[in-house]
């Protein structure tokens, strides 16, 4: 099976230089054959490292340990729920992994397309199966997890199997957590097919809007999966790492911020160019950096540049994601600078004070937001240059520019929808805002009130208010219009109206979701800990509440043996609930892993971890975090799904049309 | 194991090459002003009816709505001028008169005879009417 | 015109008040951590202690000391060592144990006694992917 696998692997390579080739020459001749020979060379792609997954898969699946990639990443012992997943536990595992996603993105693009796009097409098949090209490399003949476990006996090879294998990382052993890597991985592939349609476009010339109508539900998709995996990822490391945090600017969790940075920056930005015609090279430099970015934040993880608690061990592939980033960045930016006569603005800005310069300044934040961001995790590496000091740069610094920026933007999601295009006069201006400014000024007073006097929890409680009024007034205001005409009740006018402009809709129901999410961030404000040694019966206190300590007991499985300390959280005298932290030992892989348990609710999280324990096991060390608003973020983040959701819907008018102009057909007839 | 791998490599790719072999045609692209010019005015609708979304939730005075629609509108009216230029019949006319006689000026092709006992057309080069079989 | 040079002005003030920001965060020197080994810092002297630094070095095996809730232990690279007076409140890592050949990142200040105050412990597990298999059974 490991053969089967490896040869199919294999097979990716000839496959993907045989669609890139015939794309290229299709492109420049224009015949059909050629083009169907591309689309078919994707499809095949895509059959092929399918079936190198599954093979993988099998392998995983039956303990292979003459494999070391099965060897390393699993046991006899792991559940079989765990093995199936180590397929991206490990980096060779991912990497296939990475390639597949690849594949598919090909494939689907190929098909939707069959009939559609002539010219584009072969430019984008040809720039994702070179993208292909360059990962088959990898994973086939660098980074190869059907390698097999040899050693070397006298002057040959052998190749030998383990009885057991390593098992699989503790850290992933979290049933919900273990889907955020694929998450992440789909985020980061698909930013290559709005980068194929542009760089397409480029080289035809064909640069009118149709790219960015073929690519909107794709990069729309592929910001939604971005920030399901961002978020996906705090929470991994809020459950699994112990600190009681869930963002640290560690520089894998920046690598994944940066593209979907650029990508938002692309969403808003591309409004304007359908409405106006303006920022075209804008627009391009924002989907190939989203793309060079998504492959930077692969090559950080992978590379051993950087190091993180996210990122797999130095596995020697640096200087070929180095040479590949290069070449990728000098080809892009060239053609755009190539280009560039054709991408001349059909209009100019009129006024200060309207959306287009909204969407403007909300560019240049994400903009700056981008190159700090980027500055700051690459800082070791450039203060090294330059001083021979490696400098690395704290999450204060990073708060400390990011924390004015991340308000400023949120304040613009709540300003920008109420400009009018154009132009937008001081009058109407007072109308829109005047309540919605009230609003949060008495918010801060009664915040003020109740001891608040932290500046920046006050600015952003005021700005969370003040957008959520204004979105909400959009709802009400537009739903009101609609059946002041239609005579609906209030209800089904909202759902009718939005419906009718899911994009609109859909984009204030992510601005709400970013409202949310602030209010947890700025929850960071009040977290408050405690640490303490207790033996059973001890008690301690945080904030108004009581722990005691009610058992401390021992616990074995297969695969690992445990403590588990009994924590009962009262608060004056009436039990809340009982938190049990573990320790566990995991045999296959020899490593200890701390189990937190959490108690959550909307106002605040209890997170409590079992952080040391004598040698007797008669006495543990505990550590409380209380974390105000938590929960906050993750309900922020289903609210961004929702809305992301919502706006790839089809507007229902467009469908109504359709039939009325069906009806009215057949009724000629 | 390792030969039915081979197998199925190989046949995919036979499979993805087949096309190849195949008889073949071009598409041919075009770069058309009048899908340009439908673009653009599909934008200017795009403005006015976000204008008038814009208006509706009261956030333009009258009197810049009214300014703002009327330059769109009228922009509007010099793209559909400028579509309906390019498909204006007597344009159409124009354009086929001057192949008409373009056509006329490079025929070589010579005139096909009539039969003259029954009236029926023939080939040039015919000797006998393929209707009624007299010679020509 | 007029509009131009609006645009161009907000655009400034934007700019600068990041890159102000960002310069103002550099300036505070607890936020920037030099990353040195354990002879590096002996080497450093005197300007050692005025750092906030990040140090690297392995775990001396057996040396933890664990007293309540404090805990001590040594870091060494060659011939030099440090010692470690942990002082931060986060829960220390998993692989961090006086069995494990693990090696250390400590991020604090250097006292005057020469004793490093380490804030924060991140602990790097000697790899189990790199492991040798060659001394299994087959």
């Amino acid at each position: 099976m490991a053969d089967l696998g490896n040869i199919l692997l294999f097979f990716l390579f000839p496959a993907s230089v045989f669609t890139a080739l015939t794309a290229l020459v299709a492109g420049i001749t224009k015949r059909r054959g050629l083009l169907e020979a591309a689309r078919r060379g994707a499809y095949v792609a895509f059959g092929v490292t399918t079936l190198a997954v599954l093979a993988l898969e099998y392998l995983l699946i039956t303990s292979d340990f003459s494999i070391e990639y099965v060897a390393s990443n699993t046991n006899l012992a792991l559940p079989f729920f765990y093995k199936i997943v180590a397929l991206w536990a490990g980096h060779n595992g991912s990497l296939l992994l990475w390639t597949w996603i690849i594949t598919v993105f090909s494939a689907m693009v190929a098909y939707q397309n069959r009939h559609k796009n002539n010219d584009l097409m072969p430019y984008v098949i040809f720039i994702m199966a070179a993208t292909m090209v360059f990962f088959s490399t990898l994973s086939f003949f660098i980074s190869n997890p059907f390698d097999t476990l040899y050693q070397e006996l006298g002057n040959q090879l052998q190749e030998f199997a383990v009885r057991d294998g390593r098992g699989l990382n503790p850290l992933l052993q979290h049933p919900a957590m273990v889907i955020h890597p694929p998450i992440l991985f789909i985020g980061y592939v698909g930013t290559v097919v709005p980068f194929a349609f542009a760089i397409a476009a480029l080289i035809t010339g064909k640069l009118d809007s149709d790219w960015t109508h073929t690519t909107r539900r794709w990069a729309l998709t592929t910001w939604g999966f971005l920030a399901a995996g961002i978020v996906l990822g705090g929470k991994w490391a809020y459950v699994e790492l112990g600190w009681g945090g869930y963002w640290s600017w560690d520089p894998v969790e920046n690598a994944s911020l940066l593209p979907w940075l650029t990508a938002t920056a692309y969403l808003h930005s591309v409004m304007i160019q359908e409405r106006k015609g303006m920022l075209k090279v804008w627009n391009m430099s924002l989907v190939i950096s989203t793309y060079l970015l998504a492959v930077f934040g692969t090559f950080l993880t992978r590379s051993g540049v950087v190091s993180s608690v996210h990122a797999f061990s130095n596995s020697g592939l640096g200087p070929a994601f180095a040479i590949f980033l290069t070449i990728a960045t000098i080809f892009s930016f060239a053609l755009l600078l190539y280009r560039r006569k054709l991408l001349k603005p059909d209009e100019e800005m009129q006024s200060l004070v309207s959306r287009e310069s909204s969407f403007l300044f909300n560019n240049l934040l994400f903009l700056l937001a981008t190159i700090a961001v980027l500055w700051g995790t690459l800082f070791p590496a450039i203060s090294e240059l330059f001083s021979g000091d490696q400098i690395t740069v704290g999450p204060p610094w990073f708060n400390n520019i990011m924390i004015p920026i991340g308000l400023a933007l949120l304040l613009l999601t709540g300003v920008g929808p109420l400009l009018a295009w154009r132009h937008t006069s001081v009058e109407t201006m007072k109308r829109s805002f005047g309540w919605p400014i009230l609003g949060s000024i008495i918010l801060v007073g009664i915040l003020v009130g109740f001891g608040i006097r932290d500046g920046w929890s006050l600015g952003s409680f005021a700005i969370s208010m003040f957008v959520m009024w204004t979105i909400v007034v959009e709802f009400v205001k537009g739903a009101r219009i609609r059946s002041r005409h239609s005579g609906e009740n209030l209800f089904k006018a909202v759902y009718m109206l939005s419906r009718k402009n899911t994009r609109r809709y859909g984009g204030y129901i992510i601005h709400a979701s970013m409202v949310v999410m602030f209010i947890g961030f700025t929850g960071n404000a009040f977290n408050s800990e405690t640490r303490a040694e207790v033996g059973e019966g001890d008690f301690f206190n945080l904030g108004p509440y009581t722990f005691t300590a009610t058992q401390i007991h021992h616990s074995e499985n297969e695969n690992y043996s445990a403590e588990t300390l009994e924590l009962k959280m009262s608060r004056n005298n009436r039990i809340i609930t009982t938190l049990r932290p573990e320790k566990r030992y995991y045999y296959a892989s020899e490593q200890p892993s701390t189990e937190v348990d959490i108690y959550s609710t909307m106002r605040e999280d209890i997170y409590t971890v079992l952080s040391g324990m004598s040698n007797d096991g008669e006495r543990v060390i505990v550590q409380v975090y209380r974390n105000p608003f938590v929960k906050m973020v993750w309900l922020g983040s289903f609210i961004l799904v929702f809305g992301t959701l919502f706006a790839m819907l089809p507007n229902l008018r467009e469908s109504k049309t359709k039939n009325a102009v069906k009806s009215a057909a057949q009724g000629s007839q | 194991m390792s030969y039915l791998a081979y197998l199925i490599g190989i046949l995919l790719l036979g499979w993805a090459s087949m096309p190849l072999f195949k008889k073949d045609s071009t598409w041919i692209s075009l770069f058309m002003e009048t899908e340009e010019l439908e673009n653009k005015k599909q934008r200017v609708y795009g403005n006015i009816a976000d204008l008038e979304f814009d208006y509706a939730m009261g956030r333009l005075s009258e009197s810049d709505f009214s300014a703002i629609r009327q330059s769109f509108v009228s922009e509007a009216g010099r793209v559909i001028q400028k579509i309906e230029d390019q498909k204006s019949p007597a344009l159409m006319d124009r354009i086929n008169q001057d192949l008409g006689k373009l056509g006329k000026k490079n025929s070589k092709q010579p005139k096909k005879q009539s039969c003259l006992n029954c009236g029926s057309e023939n080939l040039p080069e015919a000797k006998f009417c393929m209707k009624c079989g007299k010679e020509l | 015109m007029n509009n131009r040079y609006k645009f161009i002005v907000g655009t400034i003030v934007i700019i600068s008040a990041v890159i102000v920001l960002a310069v103002q965060g550099l300036q505070d020197d607890s936020t920037m951590s030099y990353s040195k080994t354990v002879s590096e810092v002996q080497m450093l002297g005197e300007r050692a202690k005025s750092l906030s630094l990040k140090v690297n070095g392995n775990l001396k095996k057996g040396s933890i000391i664990r007293n309540n809730l404090d805990l001590a232990f040594i870091i060494t690279e060659g011939n030099s060592e440090l010692q470690i007076h942990y002082i931060g409140k986060d829960p220390i890592p998993d692989t961090f144990n006086n069995d494990m050949d693990a090696e250390v990142v400590v991020s604090g200040r250097l006292a005057a006694n020469g004793v490093f105050n380490a804030e924060r412990i991140q602990a790097k597990c000697a790899s189990k992917y790199e492991a040798d298999y060659t001394s299994e059974p087959i």
